[in-house]
């Protein structure tokens, strides 16, 4: 048995009426498969009708993205005993622990890329969570990724070590769990089992390996399209270039096995798919989603069936980087 | 002239850059400090984090585990 010293209840004990939407705590209403996030089919932007797009809108977790569904779940195991809880996170993952942490009374710190919108450090000040910024090349341990070098020497210096307890949702098996007990089986009973394709993000690979695991079990012939930016210097926040990097760096819980593609997309094409998204089914996402989607849509002119893209958030934290492209665009057509 | 010192021994690179680029922003100008630090990885980060912000740190190494920088802001 576990030490389980974090009192968050269990979403399916007691049993939720999720018609009435009536909670005893703002944690149940974290997406499960009794309360799944929304499956929206896109009409207008997908020329095919024999491939069915429908996005995984995760921003209808509680606290706005997919990572709801895993901090709860890390937050729940965590022996915390008295120290505080520290995560490197582009935002979201940080702004779903200080959430949840405020419900249990933990302390929390966030160690944040200092590139990341200034929409989301304010969030997480808001929430109360003390940032630590970290440029991304601040720490040759993890080159482009200063955030979690500097999370890692926090609990490596013996100064600091004994105070903080942190999740590391790039190496615990609980974020791809999450995935694997609810947002796949979501995906399957949301689809009638008529899923054909699964497209998400390459970030700490949970949620790729959570799910393709998941659906690969109920149909091999699912197929897994994992998406990565083009280059290391990209401005999708969370997701991750897995191409070249060294084994040492590859987040632990990706399970190569379950996916079918890697596929890589850029800056340009992600944010322009989900200005495009924006513009013709009125739905506002994050960059990320504009990346995933844009590689389904490649796959619109070949395949069919019934595609599931993931769509982590939304676009209201990202208003800094969509105007500087939606400037550049004024400037391009002279709007 | 006083010189302040901190020691940043128990500081593990990245940490330990954070840490001195801390004591370097409380320095007043001309004011004179050694910081202590534990490891050659921190040392090197650290000297990097002072020549981005164009001071030159003076380095003894006394053992395997202790080298000492001296800046001047």
């Amino acid at each position: 048995m576990s030490f389980t010293p974090n009192t968050i209840p269990k979403i399916e004990e007691p049993a939720q009426d999720h018609r009435l939407r009536v909670y005893s705590s703002i944690v149940d209403l974290i997406a499960s498969e009794e309360n799944p996030t929304p499956l929206v089919r896109l009409n207008r932007i997908n020329p095919n009708p024999d491939f069915q797009l429908y996005l995984k809108l995760e921003r209808y977790n509680p606290f706005g993205s997919i990572k709801d569904r895993i901090a709860l779940e890390m937050l729940r195991d965590l022996k915390c005993e008295g120290k505080t809880v520290i995560e490197p996170s582009s935002g979201n993952t940080g702004l779903a622990i200080a959430a949840i942490a405020n419900t249990l009374g933990l302390p929390v710190e966030i160690a944040v890329p200092s590139g990341i919108p200034e929409d989301k450090k304010v969030m997480l000040r808001l929430l109360g969570a003390k940032l630590w910024e970290a440029d991304d090349g601040l720490c040759p341990r993890f080159p482009s990724e200063g955030a979690r070098g500097l999370v890692d020497a926090i609990l490596r210096s013996p100064a600091t070590r004994d105070g903080y307890v942190s999740p590391n949702q790039y190496e615990n098996e609980l974020n791809v769990r999450a995935h694997y007990r609810n947002t796949g089986p979501e995906i399957f009973r949301q689809t009638g089992g008529e899923v054909t394709h699964f497209f998400a993000g390459f970030g700490t690979c949970g949620t790729i390996t959570g799910v393709g695991k998941y659906l690969k079990e109920r149909n091999s012939a699912i197929k897994i399209i994992g998406v990565e930016p083009a280059s290391t210097d990209h401005k999708l926040p969370g997701l991750k270039r897995i191409t070249g990097l060294p084994p040492e760096l590859v987040p632990k819980i990706l399970d190569e096995s379950v996916i079918d593609a890697r596929e890589e997309v850029t800056d340009g094409e992600a944010y322009g798919t989900a200005v495009a998204l924006a513009r013709k089914e009125g739905i506002l996402v994050g960059p990320t989603t504009g990346a995933i989607l844009a590689v389904a849509l490649r796959y619109a002119a070949t395949d069919s069936g019934i595609a599931v893209i993931i769509s982590p958030d939304d676009a209201f934290k990202y208003g800094s980087y969509y105007a500087e492209y939606l400037d550049r665009e004024d400037k391009t057509y002279g709007n | 002239m006083e010189i302040k010192e901190y020691d940043l021994v128990d500081y593990v690179c990245p940490l330990s850059r954070i840490k001195a680029a801390q004591v370097l922003n409380g320095l007043c100008p001309g004011e004179r400090a050694s910081i202590l630090l534990g490891d050659a990885e921190s040392l090197k980060s650290v000297a990097q984090e002072m020549q981005m912000r164009g001071i030159k740190p003076a380095f003894e190494k006394h053992s395997e585990s202790r080298f000492i920088l001296t800046i001047v802001k």
